[in-house]
């Protein structure tokens, strides 16, 4: 049983600690603890250890390498005839990919080397794009050349099962989506969509972290600026809310520990998501903008294609994550749903009052109060939500990832909004001494519960 | 052998493809392409992915500006006035003609492939931008030694600077060597 995949490396760490202390108190006989050590394999982690700073070097060396090669490209040595630089190159990619595969797979000899040299490969095989555009002088966007990178550097992730390729694949397609949108604004862009089916089946098979979470990052963070380019926060909002409702009913779908790769970046993203847009519209400045972008509303419709797909999936996941049976997914934060409902109320409200806006000419308006008001709500929910599940379910960083949460909307609203000095210090004073009383009780909390525990 | 050793095979091959790809159209142009000598006015950005080069633009990147004083009919030089009308990205085809300093001029720009050219034309592929036509011509690299020298060359010679270009059958250009008066950078 290959339990120690199911579980954390803090986890098995703790666990190996703690059995020669149970067993040296008599809580267990030496059988048991030899089961549990053989369940989670404790006996290999000095050996995996290892195994991680080994493969940590040789990719530290693979990365220097390849800078090594990228400078030699960019210092175009000139006596070399092109030709033979190209075939250098290209020699050195197949060197790299055979040598890497032969000791890797084939006689799997020393694989953390064989795989640092397959990685080694693909970045050579990047710096070679830059050399053929070099000797032939193509004149092309260099995020092409990216894009070509990223191609291949995704069809050997798949093939080798590497996770230094998959992060090259995404590092390199973003980058190419970030020229491109530069280039294109007011194109269709399917970036979103082919980074989450190229990746996200590369990130259940490699069943990685490394993976999943720049995987992540890269769809979310395309989806909002696609959806914000055309008609500003209004649309890159809604497509947040898509975003991060979507993430977050995703990371609570399911209890199963081996699905935590996915499923804990899943929900940190869908909160973090949800806060970073409640953060920003809480601003009277940048709530007061959101109506501006409706102003040529009837010109535009790409704003749809990524916020579209991505409020639907969004409810989608909701719905599953709903029906799961209780026992098979992880309790639902209270106050995600209320924030993501409050910024949607909030930006529909928007919508709906401002569609008609060109009409209305350049006057002043004043219906963005709803949007301010729903944005502060929901930044608080989350606060208190990320609070509440810190007490309940004893985890300090909830805890004070809510804390802070709450200081950063009081501070901002404080330096926004001109008050008296007084008032001033006396808000300030009172949220100070109250942060620590309620560090204190939550950590007497931590104790007592520990206390009764034991 | 192995399936996952096929596979891998397969994932160089990909690999492989894509480099032969990239340049394919280049080589093509350049083994059997007609040599043509176009005026340019360089400047010279730097790039840490491909060291250095520099970014042209033609005369005939903007066809036309040069003959608004001209002789020619608009019947025999069609959108040459008015590519710049065009949607951006559109794909035209710009007639060109060796003038009588040998460097080549831009006599008609067309919105497809045109037949039945005259002896001594060839047209030559590009995209309408905003700041142009462009051919696949704008990036000229150069190894770090002679930087100073294709700088200094420039400056000295603002107005004598010219590339070698060959230009395929399909219109695909290729640009083989500049040239700042007498002195050649390939």
């Amino acid at each position: 049983m290959e339990e120690n995949r199911k579980v954390s490396a803090g986890f098995r760490k703790g666990l190996r600690s703690e059995l020669h202390a149970w067993q040296a108190d008599g809580l267990i006989t030496p059988e048991q603890s030899e089961a549990i050590s053989c369940r989670y394999a404790l006996a290999d982690m000095s050996k995996e250890s290892v195994g991680a700073l080994m493969f940590a070097i040789y990719l530290i060396g693979a990365a220097l390498i390849a800078c090594g090669v990228v400078s030699l490209v960019a210092w175009h040595w000139n006596e070399i005839p092109a030709m033979v630089k190209v075939v250098l190159l290209v020699g050195a990619t197949l060197a790299c990919h055979i040598g890497g595969f032969w000791l890797w797979k084939v006689r799997a000899t020393r694989p953390l080397l064989g795989h640092g040299l397959v990685a080694l490969g693909t970045l050579i095989f990047g710096a070679s794009i830059g050399l053929l555009a070099q000797t032939f002088n193509i004149h092309s966007n260099f995020y092409n050349g990216m894009a070509a990178w990223a191609i291949g550097a995704l069809v050997m992730a798949y093939v080798v099962g590497s996770i230094p390729n998959a992060i090259i694949a995404i590092v390199t397609s973003f980058i190419y989506w970030v020229g491109w949108m530069d280039d294109n604004p007011d194109t269709l862009c399917l970036y979103p969509f082919l980074a989450a089916a190229g990746f996200l089946p590369l990130a259940f098979l490699l069943r990685s972290r490394w993976v999943v979470v720049p995987t992540l990052l890269a769809v979310g963070i395309s989806v909002v600026s696609l959806a914000g380019t055309e008609i500003g926060l209004l649309a890159a909002g809604l497509a947040a809310v898509g975003i991060g409702g979507l993430y977050y009913a995703w990371g609570i779908q399911s209890t199963r520990r081996d699905l935590d790769y996915i499923t804990s970046p899943a929900r940190f993203f869908g909160n973090l998501c949800l806060a970073i847009i409640a953060f920003l519209l809480a601003f009277r400045e940048i709530a007061y903008d959101v109506p501006r972008s409706l102003r040529h509303l009837s010109d535009h419709w790409l704003w749809l294609v990524p916020t579209a797909p991505a409020l639907l999936a969004a409810i989608a996941m909701c719905i599953f994550a709903a029906i799961r049976p209780r026992g098979r997914r992880t309790p639902m934060s209270p106050a995600v749903l209320p924030a993501a409902l409050l910024l949607l109320a909030g930006l529909g409200s928007t919508f709906i009052i401002y569609r008609d806006l060109p009409s209305q000419g350049t006057g002043h308006y004043s219906g963005h109060i709803i949007l301010i008001v729903s944005a502060n709500l929901a930044l608080l929910a989350l606060a208190a939500g990320m609070i509440a599940s810190g007490v309940t379910g004893i985890s300090r960083l909830d805890f004070w990832a809510g804390v802070v949460l709450v200081a950063s909307l009081i501070v901002s609203r404080f330096f926004e909004y001109k008050t008296g000095l007084l008032g001033k210090a006396a808000a300030f004073l009172a949220c100070g001494v109250g942060l620590i009383i309620g560090g204190v009780a939550f950590e007497n909390y931590l104790r007592r519960r520990r206390l009764v525990h034991a | 052998m192995r399936r996952i050793t096929l596979w891998f095979i397969l994932a160089v091959l990909v690999q492989l493809a894509i480099l032969a790809v990239l340049p394919a159209r280049k080589v093509y142009a350049l083994m059997t392409g007609t040599r043509v000598f176009l005026k340019v006015a360089p400047v010279d950005p730097y790039s840490i992915m491909s060291g250095h080069y520099m970014s042209l633009s033609y005369d005939v990147s903007r066809p036309g500006d040069g003959r608004r004083r001209g002789t020619a009919s608009p019947q025999n030089t069609p959108l040459l006035q008015s590519w710049e009308d065009l949607k951006d990205n559109k794909k035209v085809y710009v007639i060109l003609q060796a003038g009588p300093s040998g460097l080549w001029e831009a006599q008609a720009v067309h919105t497809s492939r045109p037949k039945n050219l005259a002896p001594g034309e060839v047209p030559i592929r590009g995209r309408k931008t905003r700041r142009g036509i462009k051919y696949g011509l704008e990036t000229f690299y150069f190894p770090e030694a002679v930087r100073e020298r294709i700088n200094d060359d420039l400056r000295s010679h603002p107005n004598d600077a010219s590339v070698e270009v060959k230009v395929d059958a399909f219109g695909n250009a290729t640009l083989v060597r500049l040239m700042i008066q007498d002195r050649v950078y390939e």
